[in-house]
């Protein structure tokens, strides 16, 4: 059992280096092909300037050159400058901020589907009553409305007519994060409930639950120890992507609620061409996804005793 | 319950504009509640007179507080609160004696200067500011080794150029301490603009020892810089979205700073950065769009011209149309910049008025700005521009001309491109225009490469007008139409050189080389950008400039309060 364990982790282990190492070189060559150069003021530099700068920060080499020393580089904790923010180390840029981003992308992931699934489960419970229709609408608003809506929507509410929570910035602790949670929240709440409803009404339907409703076991204990352990299964596939989604920022939330995150270098490093800000952007968000979808694999084994590691059934 | 409904409405209308911000554009939103509600934060601004502390905005991160290395507005506007420089821009867009006892001692052939530096100016950390820190500065500015983007606004220093190409050593820089208080500078040219130019930041004092003992380091966080200015950053980490200044109790001017502390705060959502002036958390705040209409007859409301000058430039090299002078007059004279400025733009520009920006520069006779001082060149006459759209179809030998306009992908270069579509082809029936939005980079790239039909370009100058007749000049990099002119070229030659002791002369010929571009039509002047900002209206003494930074608090106090 040990042996299998460790066995399939290595493996595992291995593959997730081998798919980071793809991700590294594919979008290394892909930037390499983006136009223009990553100095914000370009119109302004001569030839001669444009060539003396890029020799000091090594752009004049060949790409494969490049390629190899970023390589050497990231394998030795080095992953670069940013040339946005005059010569800051990109892990000094994404330290000081992706904190926030996390916390609110978490905090947004395990509200929007506790909330999520509780609204999903009693849908399925009140199938086709008003609740059930309600449960439904909210769960099609949410996913259709953009968050930049509801952000603005929640500010407007909450900070500006009522006056209860803060307009945006961070500085008020906990009490900063719950218009941007909210707004974050949104989307995975609505997704998850749709979810949850589907699930729950086969899951309740199926021969079993029938069984145990006729065996005189409690509805709640029905729904949470039976019904809820098998819908969940589907859920958690889709759950990982978002929570690492979510942990990596919103540009727009972000910005409406004026907080230090990360969501915004996403787009800006691409259009300023800030080359190992690019490259830590993607490694970081390759890294979350590829370790949760391992981390979800586990948990379908916890969740589903079907499943055992490597297919073994035995 | 109307108010909250009509809130709702332009919280929603915000929600658009937010998403406009998101792709990168500059947002204009209309959120008018609370714009509404009346004077901003009056008893939170009597509560921080008690604490003279002001709680002021930046639109956007600083990119770099290593005053050498600055190159964009909102670092240069944050270096000054904390590096002193020789000259201030005062209110006259004049530079007026700062670190620097008197304005520069310029030789007869307007090739050398000597300038006096106060003997009392000190760093935050009690050392004596000298004139080998100045020198120390530009040296470092120029030298390859910083990697400084702004290395070639010293040009006016000999040998600048030939060290910033690494063929000379930074040592041979145009600048040197004659004592501890007197620096010499030896020009390229006779430079007019010389004191203007040491407003710079660039310029500003920077103690090598300092320097040395932070090595890499230097600059990336607030403990890793020394102040020379008014101010000393505290709280900055090298990305941040908030930090603070304190104090500096050794400068030289303490006593005329008023303010013990002043919060920064970035904002870029402009109906966010509104809500937190309204809500009396912020002092000041950048507004575009609706906002201006809703905050017009409001105190709170102050507009700041800038330098940047947004051109319709023609790929006259490389489109056999554009070299007909008489379609780049059609479409010199088809645009409404009124229209542009105040309905497309909201009032983020006002209409050009000519190549030159209003406000950089006053004539030497009688003080009078380019726009009040130069022939009024660039006009809308429809009519006219039919005249020769027609005249050039003739010639060409067409019916039809179509052109393709490559913009920037922002919010406001987009709908340009697409109120210049509309103009050109409503007034001057024949002419297609295909647009291109791309990012900025792309257009960038395309327009360096002198292969394009018409571009929305532009030129920022830093203190000298020449710059705005250079761009165009025969063999200038950035002449992206590549025109060629002797004429023009002598008129600049002209400029860069002999003019430097005539002042009179040198006005001449600014206004010959406008001319000269405009009567050949080799670039559409549109607009001349406008900065708006809310500003408590309790502040006082807070200065607004077309050269330099265009809101400078350093020394503003709040109504009845005094420095100490």
């Amino acid at each position: 059992m040990k042996n299998r364990w460790l066995r399939f982790l290595g493996r595992r282990l291995l593959y997730m280096a081998l798919t980071l190492w793809i991700i590294v070189t594919i979008t290394f060559l892909l930037m390499s092909f983006l136009p223009g150069t990553p100095y914000n003021n370009q119109d302004k530099l001569t030839a001669a300037q444009l060539q003396v700068l890029n020799q000091k920060y090594g752009l004049n080499q060949p790409v494969w050159q490049r390629y190899l020393t970023y390589l050497n580089n990231i394998l030795h904790g080095d992953f670069g400058i940013s040339l946005q923010f005059s010569d800051q180390k990109v892990t000094t840029l994404l330290g000081n901020r992706v904190g926030v981003s996390m916390q609110l992308g978490i905090q947004a992931a395990v509200f929007g589907t506790v909330v999520g699934i509780v609204l999903g489960t009693i849908a399925a419970m009140k199938h086709n009553t008003w609740i059930d229709t309600f449960c439904s609408l909210f769960a099609i608003v949410g996913r259709s409305a953009p968050n930049f809506v509801v952000a603005v929507l929640l500010q407007f509410v909450f900070a500006v007519t009522l006056g209860v929570l803060p307009i945006g910035l961070w500085n008020e602790g906990f009490r900063s994060t719950v218009l941007p949670t909210l707004a974050l929240s949104i989307s995975p709440m609505a997704d998850s409930a749709r979810f949850i409803r589907t699930e729950m009404l086969e899951v309740l339907n199926s021969d079993y639950i029938e069984f145990a409703r006729a065996k005189g076991m409690s509805e709640l204990h029905l729904v949470v120890f039976h019904g809820l352990r098998n819908a969940l299964i589907p859920l958690i596939t889709i759950l990982g992507p978002i929570t690492v989604s979510l942990m990596t920022g919103s540009l727009v939330v972000e910005n409406i609620f004026a907080v230090p995150g990360i969501g915004e270098q996403f787009t800006k490093s691409v259009l300023t061409n800030d080359y190992y800000t690019i490259m830590a952007m993607t490694i970081l968000f390759s890294a979350l996804l590829v370790v949760v979808i391992f981390l979800t694999d586990i948990l379908y084994q916890i969740i589903d005793p079907r499943v055992r590691i490597g297919g073994d059934r035995s | 319950m109307k108010r909250f409904v009509s809130g709702l409405l332009t919280a929603l209308l915000a929600a658009g504009t937010a998403l406009l911000t998101s792709c990168g554009g500059t947002a204009t939103a209309s959120q008018a509640s609370s714009a509404g509600s009346g004077a901003p934060a009056s008893s939170a601004a009597s509560a921080q007179e008690k604490s003279k502390v002001l709680n002021w905005v930046a639109p956007g991160e600083v990119t770099t507080m290593d005053s050498g290395k600055s190159y964009d507005v909102i670092s240069a506007e944050q270096i000054s609160f904390q590096a002193d420089t020789l000259y201030r821009i005062n209110e006259k867009n004049e530079a007026v004696p700062n670190l620097a006892k008197a304005l520069p001692q310029v030789s007869k052939d307007g090739l050398t200067a000597t300038v006096e530096i106060r003997d009392d100016a000190r760093y935050s950390n009690g050392d004596k500011i000298t004139a080998a820190d100045i020198v120390y500065a530009a040296q470092r500015v120029v030298d390859p080794a910083t990697g400084s983007q702004s290395a070639n606004n010293l040009t006016y220093l000999k040998n600048a150029k030939e060290i910033i190409e690494k063929k000379l050593p930074v040592t041979d820089l145009g600048v040197k301490a004659l004592s501890d208080t007197k620096l010499q500078f030896t020009l390229t040219a006779p430079t007019p603009y010389l004191a203007t130019s040491l407003s710079d930041t660039l310029v500003s004092p920077v103690s090598k020892k300092f320097v040395e003992s932070q090595g890499k380091n230097y600059g990336l966080n607030a403990q890793s810089l020394l102040a020379s200015g008014p101010f000393v950053l505290k709280d900055w980490n090298g990305t941040d979205i908030s930090w603070k200044y304190v104090k500096n109790p050794y400068y030289w001017d303490a006593k005329n700073i008023y303010f013990d502390q002043i919060n920064v705060q970035v904002v870029k959502e402009v109906a966010t950065g509104v809500n937190l002036y309204e809500a009396g958390k912020l002092d000041g705040a950048a507004v575009t769009g609706d906002y201006l209409t809703l905050y017009k007859s409001k105190p709170d409301l102050v507009t700041v011209q800038t330098l940047r000058m947004t051109n319709l430039e023609m790929g006259i090299s490389s489109n056999k149309s554009l070299q007909n002078e008489n379609l780049r007059k059609a479409l010199l004279y088809a645009v409404d910049r009124s229209e542009l400025a105040q309905s497309i733009l909201n009032g983020g520009g006002v209409p050009a008025a000519g190549i030159i920006p209003d406000g950089i520069a006053v004539s030497p006779e009688g003080g009078k700005s380019v726009k009040d001082d130069f022939p009024k060149l660039v006009y809308t006459d429809k009519k006219k521009a039919k005249e020769y759209f027609a005249k050039a179809l003739s010639e060409l030998g067409t019916k039809s001309i179509t052109l393709r306009l490559v913009t920037s992908d922002t919010d406001d270069s987009i709908k340009t491109g697409q109120y210049l579509q509309n103009a050109y082809q409503t007034a001057l029936p024949g002419l297609k225009i295909n647009l291109a939005n791309v990012p900025a980079t792309v257009r960038f790239k395309e327009m360096m490469s002198y292969k394009f039909d018409l571009a929305l370009g532009g030129w920022t100058g830093e203190y000298d007008p020449t710059s705005y007749i250079k761009q165009h000049e025969t063999g200038y990099e950035h002449n992206h139409s590549q025109w060629k002119s002797a004429e023009l070229t002598g008129i600049v030659k002209a400029l860069e050189t002999s003019d430097g002791t005539d002042f009179v002369k040198r006005w001449a010929h600014l206004k010959e080389g406008n001319q000269y571009l405009l009567d050949h039509a080799v670039v559409v002047p549109l607009t001349q950008e406008a900065k708006n900002y809310l500003v408590n209206p309790k502040l006082k003494g807070y200065q607004t400039h077309v050269l330099g930074t265009p809101i400078d608090v350093t020394r503003a106090r709040f109504e009845g309060g005094a420095a100490s």
